[in-house]
């Protein structure tokens, strides 16, 4: 059974919008800068920040409290809504469809903002309430309710792979029969939680991230919400609609190495491209371009080429992270990347690898400048979670019947 | 889906097939039904009973059958009980925060302890849902057997609050009949 994705909606560092994104990635300019918006003590370290205020956005999307105190939600909501609208689809269409989205932050900007006060003897009673709006789940239902009515709502949290993840689980969705129609992807504000615990595990690199540069030295992270439409062939074909690209292949395995590290032969990266590319029966030589995980750690970047050198050997197709373009965008990097995957097969480009400098090794040579090519019919996209959560994403040229 | 085995854990008793096999903390379980895994004392405490869930249901499965398995977990809470001890640890200026605690601030760590420990390269999964769902969990854990056809799935609820206040209801489904022996 062929799944399809027929719309696209995306906020991020590099900027509000699938065409502004293209734009972004077409000049090559990066959305890593100074902290702004996050009041952190931190602002030594880069981030790929959204660069509006949650005012904005708010005002952007005409909604009101809680929403507009609520970064996730508003990312969430941005993105969801131009996917909707992407894929033409009506309000009698989204009954029967499902909301899935991946996150780990949540609410914890509100949590942050009322922890204290909210056992303090004055301010107990209400800023108290603030801290409902913590959980993942609820944070889903509120971008949902925000976008339409959908029929099923779920939230996947299965951190760095949570995009990806409700990717698959939105196919398996369609596949198992539950509904046609279903919007997936992720939305996760930048946080003190994530930056002060990312800084505790000592992988934030002060300098622009360079991945799969012998001389990295971590992660910037990043921000944003992005959501794919995904659509059962039958689907398609009775709204009339122009698929994007196929989803052909996916697949999640576990490390089962070490609750935050990777393992040093990539034994999980390898096994989620194997399946997936045998769910897509494709061979390894179809693939066109590899949209790294590559969040620019030591052993994120090792152990993901050692995965690609088990696969390819020494002819690794075209591959870039384009975490030097949006920072790390933690749960929502799987679905921010899949829209990126599928603006270069559309418009036939392979993203650079910005930053990039000095080889890990002879093969591991990433794509740097803005390599035009005419024809990519095969991507893969990783996301790799703490956790040892690894998730491949196959896209694929369309070939309706 | 077949159910192989089913366990369920409270602040109460341990029920494994019905049958209660114990009563006390999760320590106390640990103890008396595992006792070989220095790292469960590292763990925090959704994590330690997630683990001692799948201890009871993986004991007798062999290791070739195990590789294969999938993880899909559900729970309310995510992580709360240690984002809010992790939280504490940076609410002060002069913050020293703890990187082991840090690491168990994401629900599904717990699927990946309870992987490295038996081993498991499958599909992993973690889903917060609003409140239990019976029929979602059903519906999500049928979905599993549809792409990645795992030689079993060790699926179900693992919510922890606080001690006297958690729940692990898990069980082994296979697809069909299967020999795991």
């Amino acid at each position: 059974m062929k799944i399809f994705v027929t719309g696209t909606g995306i906020i991020s560092a590099l900027g509000t919008g699938t065409e502004a994104t293209l734009q972004s990635l077409l000049s090559g300019e990066s959305g890593i800068d100074v902290i702004r918006h996050l009041s952190t003590g931190h602002k030594e370290f880069p981030a790929g920040e959204v660069a509006l205020s949650n005012e904005d956005i708010a005002g952007m999307l005409g909604v009101g409290y809680p929403e507009n105190g609520l970064r996730t939600v508003l990312l969430g909501i941005t993105a969801a809504r131009e996917a909707v609208s992407s894929a033409s689809l009506a309000d009698t269409d989204l009954k029967d469809a499902a909301f899935v989205s991946g996150t780990t932050v949540g609410g914890m900007d509100k949590t942050e903002k009322y922890f204290k006060s909210a056992f303090d003897a004055e301010s107990k009673t209400e800023d108290s309430l603030e801290l409902k709006y913590n959980d993942c789940g609820y944070s889903s239902a509120m971008i949902a309710d925000n976008t339409g009515c959908f029929g099923m709502v779920t939230t996947t949290s299965t951190a760095c792979s949570s995009a990806a993840n409700a990717i698959i689980f939105g196919a398996n969705l369609i596949k198992s029969g539950v509904t046609d129609i279903v919007v997936a992807g992720g939305a996760e504000a930048l946080t003190k939680f994530h930056l002060n615990g990312f800084n505790t595990l000592m992988i934030l690199d002060m300098d622009t991230c360079r991945p799969f540069d012998r001389d990295r030295a971590g992660i910037n992270l990043g921000e944003g919400a992005a959501y794919i439409v995904l659509e059962s062939e039958e689907s398609v074909k009775r709204r009339n609609v122009r698929p994007v690209a196929e989803l052909s292949g996916y697949a999640n395995t576990c490390d089962a190495f070490h609750q935050t590290a990777t393992s040093e032969n990539g034994e999980g990266a390898y096994l989620a491209m194997r399946k997936a590319m045998d769910m897509a029966r494709l061979s390894p030589g179809d693939i066109d371009y590899v949209n790294a995980h590559g969040t620019g750690t030591p052993n994120n970047d090792a152990s993901e080429l050692a995965a690609m050198e088990r696969i390819w050997g020494t002819q690794i197709p075209a591959f870039s992270s384009t975490k030097a373009f949006t920072g790390h965008t933690t749960s929502a990097s799987g679905s921010i990347e899949t829209v990126i995957c599928l603006l270069a097969m559309q418009h036939g480009f392979i993203p650079p690898n910005l930053g990039w400098r000095i080889p890990i090794n002879e093969g591991g040579i990433p794509i740097t400048g803005t390599d035009k090519r005419k024809d990519i019919r095969n991507i893969i996209n990783n996301s790799f979670g703490f956790g040892g959560n690894d998730s491949s994403l196959i896209f694929s040229k369309c070939q309706l019947h | 889906m077949n159910t192989v085995s089913h366990v369920i854990i409270t602040p109460e008793e341990t029920l494994l097939d019905g049958k209660c096999i114990f009563r006390g903390s999760i320590t106390g379980l640990y103890r008396e039904f595992a006792g070989d895994y220095p790292k469960f004392f590292k763990m925090d405490s959704l994590c330690r009973l997630g683990f001692m869930a799948a201890e009871l249901l993986l004991k007798n499965i062999p290791a070739p059958i195990r590789e294969n398995a999938a993880i899909v977990l559900f729970n309310r809470n995510g992580s709360l009980i240690t984002d809010r001890n992790y939280q504490k640890t940076i609410s002060d200026d002069n913050y020293f925060p703890s990187p082991a605690l840090f690491v168990y601030t994401l629900a599904n760590i717990v699927t990946g302890e309870i992987a490295i420990r038996n081993k498991i390269y499958g599909e992993s999964s973690f889903y917060i849902l609003d409140e239990y769902n019976a029929a979602q969990i059903e519906d999500i854990s049928a979905s599993v057997f549809i792409t990645s056809s795992p030689s079993l799935l060790l699926t179900g609820w693992v919510d922890y609050n606080d001690e006297t206040d958690y729940l692990a209801d898990m069980k082994l489904v296979t697809d069909k009949e299967t020999d795991l022996r």
